[in-house]
């Protein structure tokens, strides 16, 4: 089997250090260099022991951290869940070579996709190398998820792929929340977060500052930084999306970040670690990241939201049913709760997209007009549906 | 079987033949021909008559994309053109002097046809030209009160054009599936 070149990182999680050092051995040796094991903080994937002391708080716990990672199971039992890919112990070492390749190519197949949002530009024939090989070790060996199905998708070859990004892959953006009952206020709860303690807010706040001060402002984190420019357009970065998505899923500790006003002389950054990125393109993605299918604090279900304007939608990172609620919100108000109800789709897409339209400032309340006022116009075009839907069906294959 | 139509209109050098080739089932048929007036300096060469391409449909439905002729002397096409004609792709050349002057023409060249159906703004070479921005061009329909989709474009860039043609079919029926 044709291996990719460079090994995934992987952590493993509730286990002995002497199951460790086995595993280690196996990377190091016998397995083809597919893999090698690394900290929680750097890994690609997580193997998780399910039969470990609070084996499945662990599985919630590494799925909460790090919610787009590719999770490996292993367990005596005969497990099945969604999505991750499940071993039964023994481990046999042929089973665990095609977990790790699977999981490899997971890994590549977002990456490919998520890269595509952070550079202006993609080389098309790597894109297509990348999609060619993943199209040949698919069919060498489909990955099978727990729950039997086989992902199908293969990695997008441009860089505005993610609009085609199907329900189980734009989960990483979006998650997995079921609908909440509204007159709960418990169920209210778990679907706010306070973006102020994410990455987001210090991102924007940075901008805010930039374009008050008409000065470069650097934003520096662990890991890299930011340049955000002062013509409210665009920023530098040197920081990798998947470190970028490390950083706006979870809180933020407060010391981590620092913020810089440049010099009025300030010449920014244009080596080649840092690439150019639209300013609403990184402020939209990072609040997907943190909402991840929730509502900023104190957002009201029920009063009804409109779009300001068509965000740019190829500039942007997409997800399934994201131009469907443009579309709606954007000559009439809708609240969030009508919205879902209206398009029949999870309330966490509507959440998701209420939350990074909000950080690109594009919402704006108004007056409920009711269900979709459009009885005449459904009638109208009824007609047009199935044309229409057959139009998208060419456009993304 | 059943034929529609997309139209694709805007200035030289906008990008019709290019969007129109990147979505196409067949080789576009392009009667571009070396510029002999006002458009040498634009391009070395322009389309005279009009291109056309395909998308076809399960079912045997075809969809015809038609891009006009970018000179204006060809404009009596137009009303012909995009008779019946399920939408208006209208895509400006973010390089040009005033590419809102440009905007305005074909919006208005289009108006009657536009009422009937929509429109969707592709605004092209953006790479070359930073501004005007995409908020810029939604300042100008401020005071209209129009909400139309419009986008940062590479004609080159199948996903780019397809996002474009998918946001006018949503605009046109919210309530579209898919």
């Amino acid at each position: 089997m044709d291996m990719p070149s460079k090994p995934i990182r992987v952590a493993v999680i509730g286990m002995d250090e002497r199951l460790k050092n086995a595993l280690s051995l196996f990377f190091e040796g016998s397995c083809n260099n597919i893999g090698v094991l690394v900290d929680e903080d750097s890994a690609e994937a997580g193997i998780i022991d399910m039969d470990a002391y609070r084996g499945h708080e662990n599985l919630t716990d590494y799925k909460q951290r790090h919610p787009d990672q590719s999770i490996i199971l292993i367990s005596v039992n005969n497990i099945s869940l969604d999505d991750e890919v499940t071993l039964k112990k023994p481990l046999k070492p042929k089973q665990l070579i095609t977990a790790l390749s699977q999981a490899k190519k997971r890994v590549l197949s977002r990456d490919d996709m998520s890269e595509c949002f952070t550079t202006q530009k993609q080389s098309i024939s790597m894109s297509e190398g990348i999609k060619l090989r993943m199209e040949q070790e698919i069919q060498e060996n489909p990955v099978m998820l727990g729950n039997g199905n086989i992902v199908k998708s293969t990695p997008s070859s441009t860089h505005h792929a993610a609009m085609y990004l199907n329900e189980k892959s734009a989960k990483m953006l979006i998650g997995t929340a079921p609908d909440i009952d509204p007159a709960d206020p418990q169920h209210i709860v778990r679907i706010q977060f306070d973006p102020s303690e994410y990455f987001q807010s210090h991102l924007y706040k940075s901008c805010i500052t930039a374009d008050s001060k008409n000065r470069y402002v650097r934003l520096t984190t662990t890991r890299g930084s930011i340049c955000i420019f002062p013509d409210g357009l665009n920023m530098t970065s040197n920081l990798s999306n998947s470190q970028l998505r490390t950083l706006s899923t979870v809180p933020v500790v407060s010391n981590t970040l620092s913020v810089s006003l440049m010099s009025s002389d300030y010449k920014h950054d244009e080596n080649d670690d840092y690439f150019t990125t639209n300013r609403d393109s990184l402020l939209w993605k990072t609040a997907l990241w943190a909402s991840r299918g929730r509502v900023p604090v104190g957002t009201s279900l029920d009063s009804p939201v409109m779009l300001k304007q068509w965000p740019n939608m190829t500039r942007l990172l997409l997800f399934p049913h994201a131009l469907r609620i443009a579309a709606m919100w954007i000559n009439k108000p809708y609240s969030l709760l009508t919205t879902a109800e209206t398009l029949g789709i999870p309330q966490r897409y509507v959440f998701g997209f209420y939350s990074a339209a909000y950080a690109v400032g594009l919402v704006s309340t108004g007056k409920q007009t009711g269900n979709l006022d459009v009885a005449d116009e459904r009638q109208q075009s009824s007609n047009r549906h199935s044309l229409f839907r057959r139009i998208l069906d060419r456009l993304r294959k | 079987m059943n034929n529609h139509k997309i139209i694709f209109t805007g200035p030289v050098g906008a990008g019709k033949t290019t969007a129109i080739t990147s979505i196409s089932d067949i080789s576009p048929v392009l009667t571009d021909e070396a510029a002999s007036d006002m458009t040498k300096n634009r391009k070395d060469a322009t389309t005279v008559a009009m291109d056309y391409g395909v998308m076809n449909l399960d079912g045997s439905d075809r969809i015809h994309l038609y891009g006009t002729p970018g000179q204006e002397r060809f404009n009596f096409m137009w009303d012909i053109l995009s008779e019946g004609g399920i939408g208006l792709v209208l895509l400006v050349n973010n390089s040009r002097p005033d590419p809102f002057q440009d905007m305005r023409f074909f919006l208005n060249a289009f108006d009657l046809f536009i009422d009937q159906t929509n429109v969707v703004i592709g605004v092209t070479r953006m790479d070359e030209c930073i501004n005007p921005t995409i908020t810029d061009y939604h300042q100008q329909f401020k005071h209209s009160g129009k909400k139309i989709p419009i986008f940062e474009v590479d004609a080159r860039e199948r996903q780019d054009v397809s996002l474009l043609v998918e946001a006018l079919l949503y605009s046109l029926d919210p309530e579209l599936v898919g």
